[in-house]
């Protein structure tokens, strides 16, 4: 129970039920003084109404006097007491023991033949006669009302208070409990168990919530770290080898004609590189949203598209374009121009003279969808997915230049871009396609 | 041409005074920002090779005081982040271009070239002339000896930045950020297919090639047509 105060589940759960019983409180309290204020005010109508109707007696003294007797009498169900006092101030009627109160309505004490003395409301009217005549209600019935209201709520407050009470502590607990699941979880990561994630349960709510959005980030991080020891370990392993071609090169400078040129285009070459990796870890790292625009994707396509048709026609390809107009994208419009340039370089590069190469740009309500698709030689099934990660290349184009990352780039900007590339069979040669959600 | 040059890293540095100095441009190298903006400030030159990573003051900073202070002076701005949000910080804080290290020196001889030369904002050229060529940039009509050249509206504006640069070298990557608006340089090259296809145009009935190929660097067309 040390723990109550630190506790920000058990202070809601207990600030609540402490707010639910005051204002079960207030209600107790309001209700008492406003049904014991209407309750005196009938009592005081009744008297009133008494009185005036004793007061039309006709008959003069005697006529009251009997009256009153006969009234003591008879009524049970109005337990109303009488007293007549003459102008002398002694009673001449009426049974009530009481000396003669001031005109008007009063408190006043009478003595009861059983229980002694006692009070009771009265009201007293003068007479013409100069007699003063009293009606009286004893206190008794107001306040036995009273009383039991009050006896009411204090119960319902002191059941209100259990239930808040048990409430708070079962609320607190349960809140503590999905909590606690959570702040473990989190403490299990730090401590090392990185693929650990956060439970879910099946009521998909607040905390579900949460977990899910946890998991979220724990995934998105870790992708992060994996993108970090993949760039690392690519800078260890795959440049190397032009490292060392460099090197071989630099060593001919001097002996062989032309290696001076040689060794600087292998250098161009590990600079185009390092741009390249960089570029990809740029666009995996995300982070380029606030770079991100509305653009006309169609315009875009068809611009790029136009640019590589004097080459692709250069090399021999057959080149021609369907696009649709009016597609817009959010985007950034250098890195699809990349991706874009990255599909023509390829299909260029890894396909025979004559080959023909169909850019498409076509979309639907939720999706745009471009493809490159060319009839060359294709890439076997088995690489399909292979050739989207960094340096892979395609068993057959080991010896066309290029390093291996245009498509990793590719499928980094689709994915910033919320999207993704597709490898597949165009029967005969190859299909590349990158879809991108479209804005509602 | 009065070239200031601030930057730290000493090869870098003499790198491109060297390169600049053989060039006959007089250069005047300051390593860090303050003396950069002190410099930069007081003295007068035609442009300014500006290191974005400088001790003491941030090349951006050097670079946005200056221009609070009314220098007008191309700016240059060499850096080694070449992503893709460092180029945005770097013009809006006034730069006039922007070069990623490590660069080969006639990249950054023509762009200094480019922007020392660039005519002042308030004069705008809409017709080019360079030997028997002459360009409309309004009208978008070309005319080589009267006689009218239809080029695509690539080639057209090939041939522009070329004129505009007559008798100084444009490199490829100029072509690719001006004409395409491209900040990477594809594998295929894109450039080199427009210019061929540009140049034949212009060739059509005449003898001479006013553009000439600069290996390793680029184009140039002769000042004389």
């Amino acid at each position: 129970m040390a723990n109550l105060r630190t506790s920000a589940a058990y202070r809601i759960a207990f600030t609540y039920a402490a707010a639910l019983a005051a204002a079960i409180l207030l209600l107790g309290v309001a209700v008492y003084f406003a049904a014991d204020a209407e309750f005196r005010h009938q009592r005081d109508e009744r008297i009133a109404a008494e009185l005036s109707d004793l007061a039309q007696e006709s008959g003069g003294t005697a006529g009251l006097q009997d009256e009153i007797a006969e009234r003591e009498r008879g009524r049970t169900t109005e337990p109303f007491g009488y007293a007549l006092f003459d102008s002398a101030g002694r009673r001449i009627a009426g049974r009530m023991d009481t000396t003669r109160p001031a005109p008007g309505f009063s408190m006043i004490v009478f003595r009861d033949p059983v229980e002694g003395p006692d009070s009771a409301r009265a009201k007293a009217v003068d007479l013409p006669s100069g007699a003063r005549l009293v009606v009286a209600v004893d206190s008794e019935a107001v306040e036995a009302i009273d009383a039991t209201i009050l006896e009411l709520f204090g119960i319902a407050f002191a059941i209100v208070l259990l239930i808040g009470l048990v409430g708070a502590l079962l609320l607190g607990r349960y809140l503590r409990q999905r909590l606690g699941v959570i702040s473990r979880t989190a403490n299990a990561i730090v401590a090392g168990d990185l693929d650990k994630r956060m439970p879910v349960s099946a009521y998909g709510d607040e905390f579900d919530a949460a977990a899910l959005a946890l998991n979220a980030m724990l995934d998105r991080i870790a992708g992060l770290m994996d993108n970090l020891r993949q760039v690392s370990s690519d800078v260890a392993h795959d440049l190397r080898t032009p490292l060392l071609r460099l090197r071989s090169q630099l060593e001919r400078v001097g002996k062989v004609d032309g290696a001076a040129e040689r060794a600087l285009e292998q250098g161009d070459a590990l600079l185009a590189l390092f741009g390249s990796i960089l570029r990809i870890a740029e666009v995996e790292g995300g982070g380029l949203d606030h770079s991100f625009a509305m653009i006309d994707l169609s315009a875009l396509v068809e611009d790029v598209a136009d640019s590589f048709q004097p080459a692709l026609s250069d090399s021999g390809h057959r080149f021609r374009w369907e696009v649709q107009p009016d597609i817009s994208v959010r985007g950034n419009r250098e890195l699809l121009a990349q991706a874009l340039a990255n599909l023509f370089d390829n299909a260029r590069a890894h396909t025979p003279p004559g080959t023909q190469v169909v850019l498409g740009l076509s979309a639907d309500a939720v999706t745009a969808r471009i493809s490159v698709v060319d009839n060359g030689p294709g890439v076997p099934p088995g690489e399909h997915r292979a050739i989207l990660r960094r340096f892979r290349r395609g068993e057959a184009s080991r010896t066309t230049p290029g390093n291996g990352l245009g498509l990793s780039l590719v499928a980094a900007v689709a994915s910033a871009h919320g999207g993704e590339v597709v490898v597949s069979d165009a029967q005969p040669g190859l299909t590349v396609t990158i879809t991108l959600p479209r804005l509602s | 041409m009065r070239i200031l040059l601030a930057e730290d890293d000493s090869d870098i540095a003499s790198y491109v005074e060297q390169g600049l100095g053989e060039l006959g441009h007089v250069v005047t190298r300051v390593t860090d920002g303050e003396d950069a903006l002190h410099i930069g400030a007081t003295e007068c030159f035609e442009a300014i090779v500006l290191d974005r990573m400088l001790p003491r003051l941030e090349g951006l900073d050097v670079l946005r005081r200056l221009r609070a202070a009314s220098v007008r002076t191309p700016v240059l701005v060499l850096t080694a982040k070449g992503g893709v949000a460092d180029r945005v910080d770097g013009l809006d804080a006034g730069a006039d271009d922007y070069l990623i290290k490590p660069f080969a020196m006639a990249e950054l001889v023509a762009r200094l070239n480019a922007l020392a030369r660039r005519p002042p904002m308030n004069e705008v050229v809409t017709r080019l002339v360079v030997g028997d060529i002459a360009l409309d940039v309004l009208r978008r009509e070309v005319t080589r000896a009267g006689r009218s050249v239809h080029l695509q509206p690539r080639e057209f504006q090939l041939l522009e930045l070329l004129m505009r640069n007559a008798g100084r070298a444009v490199t490829r990557t100029m072509f690719l950020e001006e004409v395409w608006g491209f900040h990477f340089d594809p594998q295929t090259n894109i450039v080199e297919s427009h210019l061929s296809r540009m140049r034949s145009r212009l060739r059509e009935g005449f003898a001479g090639d006013p553009i000439e190929t600069i290996r390793g660097v680029g184009y140039r067309m002769r000042a004389d047509g």
